[in-house]
């Protein structure tokens, strides 16, 4: 049997002889170069891949030996077998000659035409052979190279047979199923992937079945495998036929899978969008500004607490306050807001890869409220130590001036009624009074902080102004101070201290009549909302009002701007320190040569700030 | 029979006080500077009403009426003082121990004195406001 397309190569400058030769081999199947010199030759042979060459000996210019010689030398001729055709009788010397250079046989001319074929025959079938040998090898290898690479994939791969038997599996399906691969190899394809009846699996077994081997070719279906401990494992599954094998009919002998696992990328997806959404969450929430600043200075994003800090939303912008708060990282900033007020704030910024550069995530902490508590502390601190000083001073007092008043009294009996000794001691009892008064003042000054003796209770807002005004009736009457109450609609009662909300109360009124005293027009304006909450006290005068430069003085203690012996200067810092002990809140507006006004909030359900019992 | 009055105060200015101011009563007035020695003056007197400092080193005052009680059960006890809130827990523990005592508020003169010291013992006792629930915080009387 001859190869088609098995070449032969024939060498004789005669061309009478290639002629006969071409004729002889005409009986073979195969194609004939015929060239008419050893250069030709030579050329030839990169143009073709030849299974025999007959070369004549005597050629001018290059003879058989010497062409011979070359393609023995030549990588793609080196194996070429050869046939020496000669006029004169080979001698021992041309034979040896002729083998070195590699021939295979030698004939003398004239030959007998049946025995050269009958050689060549020889020749071309040892070609064919080795050719078929050689092209086996190559595919085995390339098939076992092509296996190692689908092999070492990791995605997984199965390869089945027509009967849709696994007959291949990597290590990445075995691990993808939770199975060894004894127990892979020889499974049915829709057995081992626990799959549907008309699923991709079952599908692919019936192109077998039914010949339609188009149905073997299938792209990234996605569908759910069964791993051996039950549980399910989306994959996307792709599939393609294993080509025919050379001399059998054109049915694939199987198919090859790809099984991409797509759980670990749809539990990384869903892990993320959790994770984005905690961290957007806290973004929000976070009562700590939250900015990224772009590369460009822009500000990215910002969270509502840094917008409500600045008073404005900062995103899309770049506002000079950030771009100042980040550079000074992880200090302290004082940041101006929208409304160009400034506040104390904390500083961190750290950078980050961003779109175009270095990006920056900042965290603000506005720290104003932190300053506001730590001032207020060391206000109460001092105010109650200089609260117990105070107290404890008064106390001591206490008794010696009751002694002094007992002694005074005493004398001032036993006195004649018009006597200037009794004046004398009259004056001594009104100055005693008088100390007795800022004891008075200054205990309740100290009890500011500890009024365990008057107790939370409901109390009528109204009964309590008016309690206090006709405290203050006679004063009011013999200075002729108008009146105007506005008492408004009755509300739920307050619960509060009384007494001390009266002391507050009373305090207030005092200093309303003290401050028009000598003045044009007294009036004296309460007015009371106790159906809101925070209930609202309004005492206002048309007194002669508070420089504004006092202003902030006047709930000091001690501070005064009446005589000597008239105020002690404690009246506001005391009334103060009940209302905030209470709860609420006073304030002072006034307008110096007008009048001044004095508000009270006060929650309707306040609690005492400190435990009651001390 | 003369009605007596016992004053327990360390401060002798107080102790003084009283009894230039009760002078112009018909009752008889001892004055003693602490607890204990009042308790040793009750063993052998016997009182009509014991005015008693709360503020006193040693025994102060509520330690002073609890030892006061053994000898002297039922002597009417009105504590004087100008201000009690370092005591109000211990004042209310004698309340629901069944304690009967009054309070009256420091600085007092002279006619405070006589006024309160007969209506207590003339009167029965001070006005009705005077008379606290026991489970209310104790009210201060003081100068109206
Ligand atoms: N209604 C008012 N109109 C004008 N000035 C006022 C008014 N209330 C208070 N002041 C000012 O505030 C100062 C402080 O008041 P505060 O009540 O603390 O003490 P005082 O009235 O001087 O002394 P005391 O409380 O012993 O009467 C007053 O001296 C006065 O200058």
């Amino acid at each position: 049997m001859n190869t088609p397309g098995q070449t032969i190569l024939i060498v004789d400058d005669r061309p009478d002889n290639l002629f006969v030769l071409e004729h002889v081999l005409a009986p073979l199947d195969a194609r004939v170069v015929a060239v008419g010199s050893g250069n030709d030759a030579l050329k030839a042979t990169l143009h073709h891949d030849f299974a025999l060459a007959i070369l004549d000996v005597q050629m001018p210019e290059m003879d058989g030996y010497e062409l011979a010689e070359l393609l023995r030398g030549a990588e793609g001729t080196r194996t070429l077998p050869l046939i020496f055709l000669s006029a004169v009788h080979f001698d021992e010397q041309h034979v040896f000659r002729g083998y070195e250079a590699g021939a295979v046989d030698f004939m003398t001319k004239p030959y007998r035409s049946e025995i050269l074929l009958a050689k060549v025959r020889v020749f071309l079938e040892l070609d064919r052979q080795r050719r078929e040998l050689r092209a086996a090898v190559a595919v085995e290898r390339s098939k076992r190279q092509l296996e190692r690479i689908l092999l070492a994939l990791s995605d997984a791969v199965l390869v089945i047979d027509a009967g849709a038997r696994v007959i291949r599996a990597n290590e990445a399906l075995l691990a993808l199923l939770g199975r060894a691969e004894a127990e892979v190899i020889g499974a049915h394809l829709g057995e081992l992937l626990g799959a549907a009846a008309d699923g991709p699996p079952a599908r692919i077994a019936a192109a077998f079945a039914s010949g339609r081997f188009e149905g073997l070719s299938v792209r990234n279906q996605e569908m759910l495998v069964q791993r051996s401990n039950g549980a399910q494992v989306p994959v996307l599954l792709s599939s393609a036929p294993l080509p025919p094998e050379a001399d059998e009919a054109d049915e694939p002998p199987g198919a090859v899978l790809l099984l991409k696992d797509i759980g670990a990328i749809a539990a990384a997806r869903q892990a993320l969008r959790r994770s984005e959404e905690r961290y957007r969450r806290l973004f929000d929430a976070s009562r700590d500004g939250i900015a990224f600043i772009e590369a460009d200075g822009r500000v990215g994003e910002a969270n509502a607490a840094l917008t409500g800090m600045l008073g404005s939303d900062p995103a899309g912008a770049c506002p000079a306050e950030l771009a100042r708060a980040a550079a000074a990282a992880d200090g302290e900033v004082l940041l101006q807001r929208a409304d160009g007020r400034r506040f104390p704030a904390a500083v961190s910024a750290w950078p980050v890869d961003a779109a175009g550069g270095v990006g920056t995530w900042m965290l603000v902490r506005d720290l104003s409220e932190e300053r506001r508590l730590a001032q207020d502390r060391i206000v109460t601190e001092k105010m109650s130590a200089l609260g117990q000083m105070v107290g404890g001073i008064a106390h001591e007092l206490n008794n010696p001036l009751m002694g002094i008043t007992g002694y005074v009294e005493y004398c001032r009996e036993r006195q004649p009624a018009d006597s200037r000794c009794r004046d004398i001691l009259d004056d001594a009892l009104r100055e005693t009074r008088r100390c007795k008064e800022l004891v008075d003042n200054l205990l309740l000054f100290a009890r500011v902080e500890r009024s365990g003796e008057d107790a939370f209770t409901p109390v009528d807002c109204a009964e309590l102004v008016a309690r206090v005004l006709r405290l203050m009736d006679y004063r009011i009457r013999h200075e002729k101070v108008a009146v105007v109450r506005n008492f408004g609609a009755a509300g739920e009662p307050l619960h509060t201290r009384p007494q001390a909300l009266q002391q507050v109360l009373l305090n207030l009124v005092v200093n309303a009549l003290d401050a028009m005293q000598g003045r044009q027009r007294r009036e004296l304006r309460i007015a009371l909302d106790c159906g809101a909450d925070p209930v609202r006290i309004t005492i206002e005068d048309t007194g002669n009002g508070i420089p504004a430069e006092q202003m902030t003085l006047i709930f000091d203690p001690f501070y005064t701007t009446k005589p000597v012996g008239k105020g002690t200067g404690l009246g506001l810092s005391v009334s103060k320190g009940i209302i905030e002990g209470l709860g609420g809140e006073i304030r002072c507006e006034s307008t110096p040569g007008v009048g001044t006004r004095f508000t009270l909030s006060l929650q309707r359900a306040a609690r005492a700030r400190h435990d009651d019992t001390a | 029979m003369v009605k007596r009055i016992l004053v327990i105060d360390d401060d002798e200015a107080i102790r003084k006080v009283m009894l230039l101011a009760l002078e112009s009563t018909p009752y008889q007035v001892d004055t003693v500077g602490s607890g204990a020695e009042a308790v040793d003056l009750a063993r052998s007197e016997s009182y009509d009403l014991v005015y008693l400092d709360l503020k006193m080193p040693d025994l102060n005052g509520i330690e002073s009426l609890r030892a006061l009680r053994r000898v002297a059960p039922d002597v009417r006890v009105y504590f004087m003082t100008a201000y009690y809130g370092d005591y109000l827990d211990e004042l209310r523990a004698l309340r629901t121990e069944g304690e009967h005592f009054e309070l009256i508020k420091k600085p007092l003169n002279m006619r405070q004195i006589v006024d309160y010291t007969r209506a207590i013992i003339d009167g029965g006792g001070l006005i009705g406001a005077a008379k606290a629930s026991p489970d209310d915080t104790p009210p201060l009387l003081g100068p109206a």
